[in-house]
């Protein structure tokens, strides 16, 4: 299987994920669609490095998974501290910093 | 042809998934959706070769991270927090702004990689029964050092299943040796390899990662901690 059909779909993966963090205002769906974006990019890194023959690919796969953990972590406990102040989590509403 | 059914199949279902993630309305019907993505990835990954980071997303994703999601989600209830669908400006521009992001990701994906770096395993054919070339030899010394295999261990193990009556790497044609790299590195994949140049060549980013985990620990502790005097003695 050519590297061009696993690219495509990995930058297809990227897309939904990006049309879903600017369609959607619920802030926890814009987060499970930036770990889509953050998988579409995994799926890269393992077809590349196999490409390559090299395994370093797989090597940052992990990389960014304990990113993408710790991101969560971080990014639902804002949600949820938001959401205890404000009692929405839609983010038209959330508006504060707007300048 | 076993991976482009496994292409086909895990392909379909990760993009239909996805944008059943982006559609359904309830947060945890998106949930379920996205592990559904992430299972098709894991199967992506498994087809590629990949078989401990396929494990790995399995547990991680959609186990540990999954759950977190649906943790919160059941949490703050917010499976009645539901807006009106309404097709605004904004809509329309994402959808136009995804789909020519779309078409360039796709058009870098297609012309970004033209084969010229073609593993050494699939490289140019060479005459039949040619010696093995000092290329092959050094592409083999080269994967020895980053798995840290021992010469010993290739040739009795790895060199009588490219050529039955062969011990020693030197006496392979270059065919034969183009299969022996080939073998070396489908075995990239599997756990004590990642673990091997995991704990060598990448052990200094090891070591920053639990130090980005520590910091995220501190930092929802210290997001979630009331700051109401009540509750704190």
């Amino acid at each position: 299987m050519a590297l061009q059909y696993y690219l495509i779909l990995s930058a297809l993966l990227f897309t939904i994920g990006v049309i879903g963090v600017l369609i959607r205002r619920n802030a926890i769906i814009i987060f499970m669609c930036i770990e889509l974006m953050l998988n579409a990019a995994n799926l890269a890194f393992v077809a590349i490095g196999r490409e390559l023959g090299d395994a370093s690919g797989q090597i940052f796969v992990f990389f960014v998974m304990t990113v993408a953990a710790a991101e969560v972590a971080i990014g639902l406990a804002i949600i949820v501290s938001v959401f205890r102040h404000r009692e929405t989590i839609n983010i038209d509403e959330i508006n504060t910093m707007k300048g | 042809m076993a991976e482009q059914i496994l292409f086909i199949i895990f392909g379909i279902l990760a993009v239909g998934s996805a944008i059943c993630v982006i559609a359904f309305r309830n947060p945890i019907h998106s949930a379920l959706a996205l592990v559904l993505t992430f299972f098709s990835l894991a199967g992506l990954f498994i087809s590629l070769g990949a078989y401990f980071v396929a494990a790995v997303q399995v547990i991680v994703y959609a186990g540990a991270i999954m759950v977190l999601f649906l943790f919160v989600i059941m949490l703050l209830n917010l499976g009645r927090l539901q807006t009106t669908r309404q097709i605004n400006k904004a809509k329309v521009f994402a959808v136009i702004v995804g789909i020519l992001l779309a078409a360039e990701a796709i058009y870098i994906g297609i012309k970004a990689y033209d084969g010229t770096a073609v593993s050494p395993a699939q490289g140019e054919s060479q005459a039949v029964g040619a010696a093995i070339t000092s290329e092959q030899l050094n592409r083999i010394s080269e994967i020895e050092s980053t798995y840290h295999l021992d010469r010993t261990e290739i040739n009795s193990t790895y060199v009588p299943e490219v050529s039955e009556q062969k011990s020693t790497v030197e006496t392979l044609t270059a065919s034969e040796a183009n299969l022996l790299i080939a073998k070396l590195q489908g075995e990239m994949g599997k756990p004590d390899r990642i673990g091997t140049i995991l704990f060598t060549k990448f052990l200094l980013p090891f070591e920053v990662t639990s130090l980005v985990l520590l910091a995220a620990l501190i930092g929802v502790i210290v997001l979630v901690k009331r700051e109401d005097t009540d509750t704190a003695a």
